[in-house]
């Protein structure tokens, strides 16, 4: 499982490829704490859970992203960790670990507004699961 | 749906370029810019968003994009699109996850000369005064539902009415600093995330500049702004904070299921949308104007602060005379009247990183500024320089009295950041006399200068093409950054 950046003009693009729908879950949970404290350690003392439904994969991702990136403006929730409960293409229950920005171990990085819908995919391919997500910064 | 490789952009003059309407499109899109910002656009989506934006029901007019565009989500950045109220259409994306983001001026007494001995102290005093990055909150001022309610429903009026302003300063926004909004329509959770940000700068491009005015092109439009030269002003960009993003994600939701229950062909599904005559366009309506009021009251709050500062460093008589310049929205889509074919009709004008620039005698203009147009801000990159126009009529014939909006990305923020990597940004911009106060090195990183387009290019396009008159330039010397 992976995950990489991709050129945009004003936002960010990040594409992940995994050998599951679980493995994108994963990493689009590095990809938050990644752009949250950069190369900064994230300790699982705190957890969140969620039950989510969508309609599709991709719907499905949106949602967990921007639950994500609301726990860090509301609490400063950074996320280390996901445990995943219950997980389909429509429906996922799941508790995210981690712990509140320390500004004595993390460095602030630029803020991200949201998750958009545009180009957004979600898709099993012949070689896995592959995601594409463009992040309004 | 049309595919990028029927894009046929022809060359309409020396700053107007043509997207030919094909497929399924129901307009041309209409580019303002010249034949090297023309260049800096091949390689993104930003074009095919404009012809995306051209699909949309009951566009009037062309699909419009300033020349500062880029690439986007939806609207690309720097686009402008009028939708007709019977058959037309609102799209959340259109507007932004930043509602009301947008710029204001305030001119300050002293010059530029006055100011250098204590520039180090007025820059740490904005810094620590005006909190700034990712989720920055004030600690002074939690709202109370009740409050924040006010605030979402009277804007810029609340917080002059809680001390922190002057009747005068709501002359000079736009719209006064309250859009008629129902804070009923805005969700729990967006007023969760905007209990205590009024006030804040944010992240990303967001600043709070310290500058002077270092060229003057009309003397007399200048003098009715307060602004003459050497005299030092203080520019905000700053828009909705966390409140805005959660509006525009609940919209969203709403409108993916709208457009199809309305039965809307979408190019790109962040361009959802809703009939302007439908339930979900009007509810979305009332909650974008909220967030809007959210935004005019953010930047008076943070002009309170800024004043504050100024009577901390020099006086209180210098608050006092800092005058509010002009505020306006560049992420947001609002109802007016334009006249379209010889006739007058009521449009919903949807401006994403574009600015309104309304021409001298616009009705809508407060008298201060009626004769000569309203004032227009165009922030340019944190190193360079930023102008001062005015509206004119060109572009209330041609761009339903829009014009740009700042400078455009011209580089990544990966790309910026590669580029900053091996050099230190702020000890440079120091020696060119700009101080910058910064919560994260990597947003100074991604903000150099050279990432951005040069806005002076820029407006030589609206200026040129009349969609917009320069009146001043204004150097930056302190940049408070997120």
């Amino acid at each position: 499982m992976s995950y990489r950046f991709l050129p945009h003009t004003a936002d960010l693009i990040v594409e992940i490829k995994g050998a599951s729908l679980a493995d994108v879950f994963h990493d689009a949970t590095a990809v938050v704490r990644d752009l949250i404290v950069g190369d900064g350690s994230v300790a699982a003392t705190e957890s969140h859970s969620v039950t989510l439904e969508a309609q599709s994969p991709d719907e499905l991702l949106i949602r967990f992203v921007r639950e994500l990136l609301t726990w860090f403006q509301l609490d400063t929730f950074v996320p280390a960790q996901l445990e995943i409960a219950q997980l389909a293409p429509s429906r996922m229950v799941a508790t995210i670990r981690g712990e509140p920005f320390d500004d004595s171990k993390h460095e602030p990085q630029p803020e991200v507004k949201a998750a958009t819908r545009h180009n957004l995919s979600v898709e099993e391919t012949d070689a896995g699961w592959r995601a594409v997500m463009v992040l309004d910064l | 749906m049309s595919s990028r490789s029927s894009i046929k952009v022809s060359r309409i003059d020396a700053y107007r370029w043509r997207v030919e309407r094909t497929g399924q499109m129901n307009t041309h899109g209409l580019i303002f810019a010249d034949s090297e910002l023309m260049r800096d656009l091949e390689g993104d989506q930003c074009i095919q968003q404009v012809v995306n934006v051209a699909h949309l029901p009951g566009i009037v007019g062309p699909s419009i994009a300033m020349p500062d565009i880029h690439w986007g989500y939806g609207f690309p950045i720097g686009g402008v699109a009028a939708f007709d109220e019977d058959e037309g259409v609102i799209s959340p994306g259109g507007v932004g996850y930043d509602i009301n983001c947008g710029v204001r001026l305030l001119s300050t007494p002293i010059t530029i000369d006055e100011l250098r001995p204590r520039l180090k102290s007025l820059a740490d005093t904005l810094y620590s005064t005006i909190p700034s990055g990712v989720g920055s909150s004030r600690s002074d001022l939690k709202l109370s539902r009740p409050e924040l309610d006010r605030v979402l429903e009277r804007g810029a009026e609340w917080a002059v009415a809680r001390g922190f302003g002057t009747e005068r300063d709501l002359e000079c926004i736009e719209a006064g600093g309250r859009l008629d909004a129902d804070p009923d329509c805005v969700s729990n959770r967006a007023k969760e995330r905007g209990r205590n940000q009024v006030g804040t700068v944010g992240s990303g491009n967001h600043f709070v500049e310290v500058g002077y005015v270092d060229e003057v092109y009309r003397v007399d439009a200048a003098q009715r702004l307060g602004l003459s030269q050497g005299s030092v002003t203080v520019f905000i960009h700053s828009g909705s904070r966390g409140l805005g993003y959660q509006v525009c994600d609940d919209y969203l939701d709403t409108m993916v299921q709208a457009a199809a229950r309305y039965g809307i062909e979408l190019p790109d599904k962040q361009l959802c949308c809703a009939p302007l005559s439908s339930k979900e366009a009007k509810s979305y309506l009332g909650a974008m104007n909220a967030a809007a009021n959210y935004a005019f009251a953010n930047r008076q709050l943070m002009s309170h602060y800024a004043r504050e500062g100024l009577a901390a460093v020099f006086s209180r008589e210098t608050a006092d005379r800092t005058d509010l310049v002009y505020d306006v929205a560049h992420n947001i889509a609002k109802y007016e009247t334009h006249v379209i074919e010889g006739k007058q009709r009521r449009v919903c004008v949807h401006r994403k990183g574009a600015t309104r620039a309304f021409p001298p005698g616009h009705p809508e203009l407060h008298r201060r500024y009626r004769d000569i147009g309203q004032p227009v801000l165009i922030p340019g990159d944190m190193g360079r320089y930023s102008f001062v126009l005015t509206g004119t009529d060109g572009a209330y014939a041609e761009t339903f009295g829009s014009t740009c909006h700042g400078a455009g990305r011209r580089m990544s923020r990966h790309q910026a950041r590669k580029v900053a990597r091996s050099r230190n940004v702020l000890k440079e911009l120091e020696k060119r006399g700009i101080m910058i106060r910064a919560a994260s090195r990597r947003t100074v990183d991604e903000e150099i200068p050279e990432a951005y387009k040069d806005v002076a290019k820029v407006v030589d396009v609206v200026h040129s093409a009349g969609i917009g008159r320069r009146v001043a330039r204004l150097r930056p010397v302190a940049v408070i950054k997120g």
